[in-house]
């Protein structure tokens, strides 16, 4: 994504430049309050403390969805899909109240330097003073340097706040990929772990090469098997011919003592 | 990394060096227009460095994001392929186990055939062996009948090489028939029953 390519097309002016981001769906705000940070979560140097940007962060996965697929909702197909899309989402939202307050904090960072030089380029003599805070800058809306000076200073802290967000988030991304209780640990965990992903798949990897072997080898004992019970019919036809010969033999020999006896009476 | 935090102030400050007694005596020779023009390029210089750290900022941020999520969506397809592998393995696993289960059952048929035909085979040999028995025993009589219809042995002794004759006959087929019947195994021929031995 551009950097605030499409958002910069607003006109700053003193009229807009303090009003404050109200996101609406699916660019909700980001920043916690309209100030940004309450000031007891900020120390001097402007950074947050770790467990409020813990609380925000964990705020705003539930309130765009975006938190990563879990063990419970992993066989989910849709569900990386998901994913993407509502982190896609809360990035964007992310960007628009940077843009929105970006735009507006370098508008008035102009004008309090413009200000704050103005009363000295116009004396005759380049007196030595600046802008007293009092000094109205803009008449409608009526404006002062001091206000010019506090909105561009709050407009300047919600940047860095927006800023600190971003880190948190990816901090917290990389976390659920490696952190102990990630899903990715629990189931990419050991191959030898019937439980885990990997550990299931090789348990079927090992089961299916054990009864591809057996398969394998026991086509050459079907093929043994099959010629030891031709060879078994073979004999038993041979068998029942021998049987037919001498059943008629027999039959002869029986016909030729009965032709005897006949002929002796 | 943290995001600096601006302090406008220091920024005025910095501005305000502007009045430097050297800075002033240059200022002064400017003209109006020449001040103003000298002093917009200073504003302008300074808000593009601060809004180039806040763009250079945010693209850093954004863009380490962005590879996070896409690790996380790339973990969560590799995880969702691995199941699918783990249900397609499952589905061949259960093929195959029935596979493996049919021919089993295939072997030992063949096993039983291949018995049950040898046990036919056999059966017919000693059919056969009979049947040789009777003939011989016929022609023997044959042969005693014609040596008795030429004088050359008595009636009571052809009646009596007859009847053994035909005696050792009837005596074969019965022990053959009976030891079929009774002694051998069912399923190997040349296997005989026994009698459990009494506890």
């Amino acid at each position: 994504m551009a950097f605030c390519s499409s958002s910069n097309t607003e006109t700053i002016t003193f009229a807009n430049f303090a009003t404050v981001y109200t996101g609406t769906s699916p660019n909700l705000e980001c920043l916690p309050t309209s100030g940004g940070f309450t000031t007891s979560a900020v120390d001097a140097t402007g950074i947050v403390n770790d467990d409020t940007l813990k609380t925000e962060i964990t705020k705003l996965l539930t309130t765009f969805a975006a938190n990563p697929p879990t063990s419970a909702n992993q066989s989910n197909e849709n569900q990386a899909a998901t994913f993407a899309t509502n982190a896609t989402k809360l990035r964007t939202a992310l960007q628009t109240e940077y843009c929105y307050y970006y735009v507006r904090y370098k508008f008035g960072l102009e004008q309090v330097l413009t200000a704050a030089i103005s009363t000295a380029l116009s004396a005759a003599t380049v007196a030595s003073t600046i802008s007293a805070d009092s000094t109205i800058i803009n008449q409608t809306p009526s404006i002062t340097y001091g206000s010019l000076k506090t909105t561009t200073v709050l407009l300047n802290k919600k940047l860095n706040e927006l800023i600190q967000i971003m880190q948190k988030l990816q901090e917290t991304r990389f976390k659920s990929l490696t952190g102990p209780d990630s899903y990715y640990t629990i189931f990419n965990s050991s191959s030898t772990d019937s439980t885990s992903f990997n550990g299931k798949l090789k348990a079927q990897q090992d089961s299916l090469a054990a009864q591809s072997k057996l398969l394998q080898s026991g086509s050459f004992n079907d093929d043994v098997k099959q010629s030891m019970i031709d060879y078994t019919l073979e004999k038993n036809a041979s068998s029942r011919n021998l049987l037919a010969v001498y059943g008629f033999m027999n039959i002869v020999a029986v016909g030729l003592l009965f032709y005897m006896y006949k002929a002796s009476k | 990394m943290r995001e600096p935090f601006l302090d406008v102030n220091s920024l005025i400050t910095d501005l305000q060096s502007l009045s430097d007694l050297e800075l002033k005596a240059y200022l002064a020779t400017l003209s109006t227009a020449d001040r103003t023009a000298f002093a917009q390029q200073n504003i302008t210089s300074a808000v593009n460095n601060v809004t180039n750290s806040k763009k250079t900022n945010y693209n850093n941020a954004s863009k380490m994001l962005l590879g996070a999520d896409n690790s996380v969506t790339s973990a969560a397809y590799y995880l969702l392929r691995t199941e699918d592998l783990t249900n397609l393995a499952t589905d061949l696993n259960n093929v195959t186990t029935k596979q493996v289960t049919e021919n089993t059952i295939n072997k030992q048929l063949a096993d039983r055939q291949y018995e049950i035909n040898e046990w036919s085979n056999s059966n017919k040999l000693d059919t056969l062996f009979f049947l040789q028995i009777l003939f011989i025993s016929l022609t023997l009589t044959a042969v005693f009948l014609f040596l008795m219809q030429n004088g050359l042995l008595p009636y009571y002794l052809f009646g009596l090489f007859s009847f053994l004759t035909v005696a050792f006959a009837v005596i074969v087929l019965i022990y053959r028939a009976r030891f079929t019947a009774v002694k051998r195994d069912g399923r190997y021929w040349n296997k005989q029953r026994w009698d459990q031995p009494s506890k």
